[in-house]
């Protein structure tokens, strides 16, 4: 059962190639290094700076593109979309209340940690933060 | 751009490639992905017009390849090659003179960026050196289609790094067909745009890189639990341990249920699982 | 020629040394057993029953060893820069018209320069040299010349042809039938007489049947080597 741990741990760090680009991209919208509005660098560029395959640069825009993070400004480049940072938080806070709160409770689960205590140690750590 | 139609090699009683039938039609960084003796260097040579294929029609540009016409389009050094011991300058002069296309001062700055010293003569090179000179006379061809034989081999972890850099700055330059052979999926994993896994001279794969990254996945849990969930999915190899199983698959993603975790393959991993999965069994 | 075949042609020639290396050295031997012949001559030693052997057969020695080193060891590193099969076969013949010719000059220049003042100085009984043996000499220098330049030329393409073939059965067959060929033909008479026919004719006839039957064979052999060079592997 000290598999699932590590595995858990794996899925995080171990990513395909053009998610851990659109992370990324993404983490400069929510830090604000990329406004609302800005252009953000080329594929070429990011295939030069990551040192990937120019496809993956293309497929990792092309997804934002798709989930309405960035659009397209003709002959110019992909610029950032208005809401794309909420957008992103949304996604984010989705993922990490639905898959990361529950990983949490089944390993818990399977160290015989009761909800109950989970609670009482998430409410007193969150006094510090 | 490169057509195998049924093609077969055979050399005396053994088959290094059976009845490959590959269509690459356009330019891109496909990774051909095997192990020792799979047939790679094989397959390069039958493309380059190097030996000549038992059976079956090649074409490259639309024309047929064979021994009499070695393609002209077709750039290829076999890894660990003879060559003249000359001066590294004047082996990429040489190189410049008989290829059509050749970049001589892509050449020369690829010498100075990985310190090749273009004084030295080909004898007095390390075996690393050896490799990234031959690395450096085929990737300064910029047309058509080229192959790169164990490109890296020799390599420490910083020259791989290098290479793959290079290998991007030559292709954003020229976009052509580069075909990477290796048995090591290391870096050129995120160079590359394709991969072909060839097998025992068989194709098993051949797919965007992308798209493995996407559909291969490990299924991870109690074999009670893991088992029922394979119906219908493509398993390509399967590890047990006691009553643990890890089943990888390649295809859609599932949703795994509780107590079963869905892990990303690595291509390494996936590769592995492809060429010698069964013996896991 | 083209730009691809002239650069086969520079790398070949650069990449004979060994060819180059020996020849040298017999020279270099030569020259040292005529040294000490002159030194014997000058004091008083008599040398007229000593032939003296002309220092141009031991250039022969370049085209013969270049013949074998370009195909055996330069084919491969050509095709390995870039080079193609075709270029490698136009290459190669170059390389041996040139050193066929730069050799033949070279030992004309020898024979009337060096071969006939030695001889004319009396220090030998006679002067063996390819000139004189074979009668090319009759006919003047352009016929020494162009004589010994076409029989040079089917030597380096015999002996290239052969060299090319010998990573394939045929390679073996064909050297199996020499053997037999110089072992068999000359105690049988009318055999004899066949393989002598054909050594007087490419190398002592008179100048147009000599230079034609030397240039016909080479051409064919030149054909011959397209598709040996098609077949040979990589």
């Amino acid at each position: 059962m000290r598999r699932s741990k590590r595995e858990v741990n794996r899925v995080n760090e171990s990513q395909p190639v053009f998610i851990q680009i659109m992370e990324r991209i993404e983490s400069d919208i929510i830090t604000g290094a990329y406004g609302t509005g800005d252009l953000i660098i080329s594929t070429t560029q990011i295939s030069k700076v990551y040192a990937v395959n120019p496809t993956t640069a293309v497929k990792a825009v092309s997804k934002l593109t798709d989930a309405g993070i960035l659009y397209k400004d003709r002959g110019i480049g992909m610029r950032v979309a208005e809401g794309a940072r909420e957008k992103i938080t949304e996604r984010r806070r989705a993922i990490f209340l639905n898959q990361t709160i529950d990983a949490l409770l089944a390993e818990a689960k399977t160290l015989g940690i009761s909800v109950e205590e989970i609670g009482a140690l998430i409410n007193e750590r969150g006094k510090f933060i | 751009m490169i057509e195998f139609d049924n093609v077969t090699k055979r050399y005396g009683g053994t088959t290094a490639i059976d009845s490959i039938d590959l269509s690459i039609p356009e330019s891109g960084i496909y990774c051909l992905l095997g192990r020792n003796g799979a047939g790679k260097t094989t397959f390069m040579k039958l493309l380059a017009g190097h030996i000549a294929a038992t059976d079956g029609v090649i074409t490259a540009d639309g024309k047929r390849v064979s021994t009499s016409h070695m393609p002209e389009c077709v750039g290829y050094i076999e890894s660990g090659s003879a060559q003249f011991n000359m001066r590294v300058s004047d082996l990429i002069d040489a190189a410049a003179e008989l290829q059509e296309g050749f970049d001589h001062g892509f050449a020369l700055e690829m010498t100075t960026r990985f310190e090749l010293d273009p004084r030295k003569k080909y004898k007095q090179l390390s075996f690393g050196m050896k490799t990234m000179l031959t690395t450096i006379i085929t990737l300064a061809n910029n047309t058509g289609v080229i192959l790169l034989d164990e490109p890296t081999l020799g390599f420490d972890a910083i020259m791989r790094s290098q290479f793959n850099t290079l290998l991007l700055e030559s292709y954003n330059a020229h976009p052509r067909v580069i075909i990477v052979s290796t048995h090591l999926i290391d870096e050129i994993a995120k160079a590359a745009e394709r991969l072909i896994i060839i097998d025992k001279g068989r194709i098993l794969l051949e797919a965007g890189i992308n798209d493995i990254d996407e559909k291969a996945y490990t299924l991870s849990g109690s074999a009670k639990a893991v088992l029922p969930l394979l119906d219908g999915l493509n398993c390509i190899g399967k590890t047990v341990a006691g009553s643990v199983m890890a089943a990888h698959i390649y295809g859609e993603r599932i949703t795994p249920p509780e107590g079963v975790a869905a892990d990303r393959l690595s291509l390494q991993d996936f590769f592995l699982q492809m060429v010698g999965g069964n013996e896991n069994e | 020629m083209n730009k691809r075949v002239w650069a086969i042609t520079k790398l070949n020639l650069k990449n004979i040394r060994t060819a180059y290396f020996i020849t040298g050295l017999l020279f270099v031997m030569m020259i040292a057993q005529i040294v000490v012949d002159i030194i014997l001559a000058a004091r008083g030693h008599y040398l007229g029953d000593n032939a003296g052997v002309s220092l141009g057969w031991f250039l022969w020695a370049a085209v013969a060893l270049a013949a074998v080193l370009v195909p055996a060891r330069n084919f491969r590193r050509v095709t390995n820069l870039g080079g193609k099969r075709d270029g490698f076969r136009r290459g190669s013949f170059t390389v041996y018209a040139i050193l066929s010719g730069a050799i033949s000059l070279a030992s004309t220049v020898i024979y009337y320069a060096l071969d006939q003042t030695m001889f004319q100085s009396g220090k030998y009984g006679y002067m063996l040299s390819a000139p004189d043996v074979f009668g090319w000499a009759e006919h003047g220098a352009a016929a020494v010349f162009f004589q010994q330049f076409a029989f040079l030329l089917l030597l380096a393409m015999f002996i290239h042809t052969l060299t090319s073939l010998q990573d394939k059965w045929y390679g073996w067959a064909a050297d199996i039938v020499l053997v037999a060929i110089i072992s068999v033909f000359p105690p049988i008479a009318p055999l004899r007489s066949v393989l002598a026919g054909f050594f007087w004719i490419i190398l002592f006839s008179p100048l147009p049947l000599q230079i034609g039957v030397c240039l016909l064979l080479t051409a064919a052999l030149y054909a011959l080597s397209k598709p040996v060079y098609v077949r040979k592997a990589i």
